[in-house]
C-alpha cells in the first residue's frame, strides 16, 4: 500500500515540464516547502488558495500579488512592486499574471513556474474575463521558465494536449541566465539522464514511474 | 510518440473510510443530518457544510437547522468570500486541528486547497443551488475531500435527465485541424463563443463581448486574436459538457477510482430513513424569501442572480421545474398560492365533462370561451364582454350580488365585492378563473393604449376585413346610430358560430389596444408534495 504523504524534493527537478497527479490531501502542494528560498513564481486561479499556500510556507510563497490591509481590505501590488521586491518566491493568480510583463531589465524571472490545481485555472482562464495580457504571461512563463510543475489531482486529456503544445514550443532557448545555458532539442537528447527526465512514453505516462527518479523525488 | 513533460503519478485510496450518501433534495439532507445528530450529546457530532449557493442561502438553512432539536444548541460559523480574509487566522487553525465551533459552513471558496482533515464527523456537499452551473466530477470531489477523513458525505444533487438547454450547455463545433483553420471555421467558433459566454459576463462588464476576435485591416479578414485562449475555452467548454452530462455517474466512478468504502444511489440513500422521518421535516420559505418573491414581482430583481438562485433553490425543493433561471411573474404567482391544490383540483373538474357542473363551473367554462385565443393567452376584452350575453345574465342588475356571494363562500373569493369601476366585472371574472388554475392578467387603459395607438390603427385595422364588415354594417345598419368596425369585432367575439373567425394581424393587434384581460393556464405543481 502507498504511504498517504508525499514528500517530493522539487529543488532536484530539472528542466523541464513535470506533472504530478495524486489525490486531494496527498500534501501535494505542502511539498513545496522544499523550494524554500529558491526563485518560484506559484500561479493559482484561486486567492484563497494563494493565501493558503503563503500561510503554510512563507519561506517558499514569501509575497503575493497583494497584500491585507489591517482592516481586512486588499491592496494590489504595481507592476514596479514586482519588480523591486527582493521576495524570491512569489504567488499570484492568473488574473493578476500581467503584472510581471515588465521591460526585460525589469523583468522577474524564475528557476520555477508552478501551477497549482491546473483544472481550476483552465476554467478560469477561459471562463471568466479571459485576457490576453494574462495569457500571454502565462504562456511566456510556462515556455521560458526552466522548471515548471503542475500538481493536480486530474488532468483531463485537453489539459496534458496544451501540456504536450507547450512542450513542443519550450524547444527554443531560454532566456533564463543560468550557469548552463538552455540546451536546444538534439543537445537535450544526447544526455540520456536528461532525456529519461524528459520524454515519456505514451505508454509510460500512467505506469509505474521509475524507480531511480522515484527516489530522488522522495516518491513511494 | 514521445512526450514532452513528466507524468509522476501517486495512487492513494484517499476514500477508503469514507461512505457518500447522493441526495436530491435538501429535504432529504436535513432528514438524513436528523438523524444522524440525534442523541449526540455524550460525543457531539461536527458537521461541515460546502455549498455552491449564496450567504443568504447558507444562512437560511442555517435558520432551519436552529430550529431542529439536534442543531438548536450548537454553534455555527459561516466563511463567504466575504469574510473569508478576515477569517484566515480560523481558517489556518483548520490545517492545525483548531476548531472552536460544531458547524462549518461555507460557499464553494473553500472547496479546494484548504485542509479540514480529522475536523468533522459528517460532510455536506451541496451542489443543488443552480440549475444552470452544474459542476464536474473533479469540481465535487475537491468539495468532497476538503476533509479526507470525514467518514460521511451528503451529495445533494438533483438528477437531472439532461443539461438545460441554455447556451452554456451548447457545444462549440471544433475544427478538424487545428493546425490549420479556415475563415469560416473561425466565424462559427466566434459566434458561438460570443452566443455562449455574453450573457456571463454582461452583468459584470461593461463590454461584455469576449474580444478572441477582430478583424484585420490589412488583410479583411476575421482573425482570432487571442489563438490559445480560443483553443483552450473551445476544448475546456465541450470537455466540461460532456462530463456534467453525465455528472452522477462520473463522480459515482471517480469516488470508486479514490476507494470509496460504500457509495448510496439516491434510492439507498432514502432506504436509510422511513417515510415518518421524511414527513416530520417541514420546510417552509423563510420571510426573506417571501419579501424577495415581492421585490421580484415588481421586477427589482431581475438581474441579481443570487436571489434568483436562492428562489431556485427553495423552487427545487418544492419540487417545481427549476430550468428556468429567469422566473417570470407567472411562475412566481403559482408559487406564492397558497390554495393551489384546491385550484388544480377544480381545473380537472371545470374540463373532466361533468354532466351537471355548478354555476360557478358553468360562469368560469363561458369566460374561457368568450376569451379569444391568441397561441399562448386568450384575451377578453372589455368592451366585448360588456356586450356579451354571459355579462348580461351573470353581471347585470342583483345577479353578480348573487355569484359573488356563491363565489365568496365556495371558493374564498371576497374581492371585488361591488362592481364599481370599469374593470371590476373583468377584474372579479379573472380573480374567479384563477380559482380554477388560471393565471390572469388585467391590463388598464395606460398599459394597453399608452400612446394612443388605436386611433391610428383603426383604419389601417378595418382595411383589413371591410368587406365582411361594411355587409355586416349594411345588414344591421340603425337610424341615426353610426356603426363602428368595434362593434362588428365585438359581435363576431361573442358569437358562438363566428368566434372562431381568424382575424388578420393589425385587427388583432387593434382588439389588443382595449382593456382585457389576460388568461393563462398554469401547469400542474401536484409533486410539491413528494420527495
Amino acid at each position: 500500500m502507498n504511504k498517504r504523504h508525499l514528500n517530493i524534493d522539487f529543488k532536484k527537478l530539472q528542466k523541464g515540464q513535470h506533472i504530478f497527479t495524486a489525490p486531494q490531501s496527498c500534501n501535494k502542494s505542502g511539498s513545496l516547502e522544499s523550494l524554500a528560498g529558491e526563485d518560484v513564481l506559484l500561479i493559482c486561479a484561486r486567492n484563497s488558495l494563494l493565501a493558503q499556500l503563503k500561510d503554510r510556507m512563507p519561506q517558499t510563497i514569501q509575497m503575493l500579488h497583494y497584500e491585507m490591509n489591517l482592516d481586512g481590505s486588499k491592496s494590489y501590488f504595481s507592476k514596479d512592486d514586482i519588480a523591486n521586491s527582493r521576495a524570491t518566491g512569489h504567488g499570484c493568480n492568473y488574473s493578476s499574471l500581467y503584472k510581471y510583463s515588465n521591460f526585460a531589465d525589469k523583468e522577474r524571472k524564475f528557476r520555477f513556474a508552478i501551477v497549482d490545481e491546473p483544472i481550476l485555472l483552465w476554467a478560469h482562464s477561459t471562463g471568466y474575463k479571459p485576457s490576453w495580457k494574462n495569457e500571454s504571461e502565462y504562456l511566456a512563463r510556462l515556455i521560458h521558465t526552466p522548471v515548471v510543475i503542475y500538481l493536480g489531482a486530474d488532468f483531463p486529456p485537453h489539459i496534458l494536449e496544451e501540456i504536450e503544445e507547450i512542450g513542443e514550443m519550450r524547444g527554443e532557448p531560454c532566456i533564463y541566465k543560468e550557469n548552463e545555458p538552455y540546451a536546444p532539442e538534439f543537445e537535450i537528447a544526447k544526455d540520456k539522464r536528461y532525456y529519461q527526465d524528459l520524454y515519456i512514453d505514451d505508454d509510460y505516462s500512467y505506469a509505474e514511474p521509475d524507480e531511480d527518479l522515484d527516489e530522488l523525488l522522495g516518491w513511494r | 510518440m514521445k512526450r514532452r513533460y513528466r507524468l509522476n503519478t501517486h495512487h492513494y485510496p484517499i476514500l477508503e473510510d469514507t461512505e457518500i450518501l447522493h441526495s436530491n433534495s435538501k429535504k432529504l439532507t436535513i432528514a438524513l443530518l436528523k438523524k444522524s445528530f440525534r442523541n449526540d450529546e455524550q460525543s457531539p457530532k461536527r458537521l461541515f457544510i460546502i455549498s455552491d449557493g449564496s450567504l443568504e442561502t447558507l444562512e437560511a438553512l442555517r435558520t432551519q437547522l436552529k430550529e431542529l432539536e439536534e442543531f438548536k444548541n450548537k454553534s455555527f460559523k459561516i466563511i463567504t468570500s466575504d469574510n473569508q480574509e478576515r477569517e484566515r487566522e480560523t481558517i489556518n487553525n483548520f490545517a492545525k486541528g483548531i476548531i472552536d465551533f460544531d458547524v462549518l459552513m461555507s460557499t464553494s471558496v473553500l472547496s479546494i486547497g484548504i485542509r479540514l482533515n480529522g475536523l468533522f464527523d459528517m460532510t455536506v456537499v451541496d451542489t443543488s443551488n443552480n440549475p444552470e452551473r452544474i459542476w464536474t466530477d473533479n469540481e465535487v470531489m475537491q468539495m468532497m475531500t476538503r476533509d479526507a477523513d470525514c467518514p460521511i458525505v451528503i451529495w445533494q444533487q438533483p438528477r437531472y435527465e439532461k443539461l438545460p438547454n441554455l447556451p452554456i450547455n451548447w457545444k462549440i463545433p471544433e475544427p478538424a485541424d487545428w493546425k490549420n483553420v479556415s475563415q469560416q471555421e473561425w466565424e462559427n467558433i466566434s459566434k458561438k463563443i460570443e452566443i455562449i459566454y455574453k450573457p456571463k459576463r454582461k452583468l459584470k462588464e461593461k463590454n461584455s463581448f469576449t474580444n478572441l476576435f477582430e478583424r484585420n485591416p490589412i488583410t479583411n479578414l476575421y482573425e482570432p486574436k487571442q489563438y490559445s485562449i480560443i483553443k483552450r475555452t473551445v476544448k475546456q467548454h465541450n470537455w466540461s459538457i460532456e462530463n456534467r452530462t453525465h455528472i452522477i455517474a462520473n463522480t459515482k466512478a471517480h469516488a470508486e477510482r479514490l476507494g470509496v468504502k460504500k457509495w448510496y444511489d439516491l434510492e439507498e440513500t432514502r432506504a436509510l430513513l422511513d417515510e415518518r422521518e421524511l414527513r416530520e421535516i417541514k420546510l417552509t420559505p423563510p420571510k426573506y424569501i417571501q419579501e424577495e418573491l415581492n421585490k421580484k414581482l415588481l421586477g427589482k430583481l431581475e438581474h441579481d442572480a443570487d436571489s434568483l438562485a436562492k428562489l431556485n433553490e427553495i423552487l427545487e425543493d418544492l419540487r417545481i421545474d427549476t430550468k428556468s433561471q429567469h422566473l417570470t411573474a407567472k411562475q412566481l404567482s403559482q408559487w406564492d398560492s397558497k390554495g393551489y391544490i384546491d385550484n388544480e383540483c377544480r381545473h380537472k373538474e371545470l374540463h373532466s365533462a361533468i354532466s351537471n357542473p355548478s354555476e360557478l363551473n358553468q360562469l368560469a367554462l363561458e369566460l374561457l370561451q368568450l376569451g379569444k385565443d391568441y397561441g399562448k393567452m386568450k384575451i377578453l376584452t372589455d368592451a366585448q364582454f360588456k356586450q356579451s350575453e354571459v355579462f348580461k345574465e351573470y353581471f347585470d342588475g342583483d345577479n353578480f350580488a348573487r355569484f359573488q356571494r356563491l363565489a365568496q363562500d365556495s371558493f374564498g373569493l371576497y374581492e371585488p365585492k361591488k362592481l364599481q369601476t370599469q374593470l371590476d366585472a373583468l377584474r372579479w371574472s379573472g380573480e374567479l378563473l384563477r380559482k380554477f388554475n388560471y393565471y390572469p392578467q388585467l391590463k388598464t387603459e395606460a398599459q394597453t393604449n399608452p400612446n394612443s395607438e388605436r386611433k391610428n390603427l383603426y383604419q389601417q385595422a378595418k382595411k383589413e376585413h371591410s368587406a365582411q364588415f361594411n355587409k355586416w354594417a349594411k345588414a344591421n345598419r340603425t337610424e341615426g346610430k353610426q356603426i363602428r368596425y368595434d362593434d362588428w369585432l365585438w359581435f363576431m367575439l361573442n358569437d358562438k358560430e363566428l368566434r372562431e373567425f381568424k382575424f388578420k394581424p393589425l385587427t388583432r393587434k387593434y382588439i389588443q389596444t382595449f382593456p382585457h384581460l389576460e388568461i393563462q393556464e398554469h401547469t400542474r405543481r401536484f409533486n410539491a408534495h413528494v420527495v
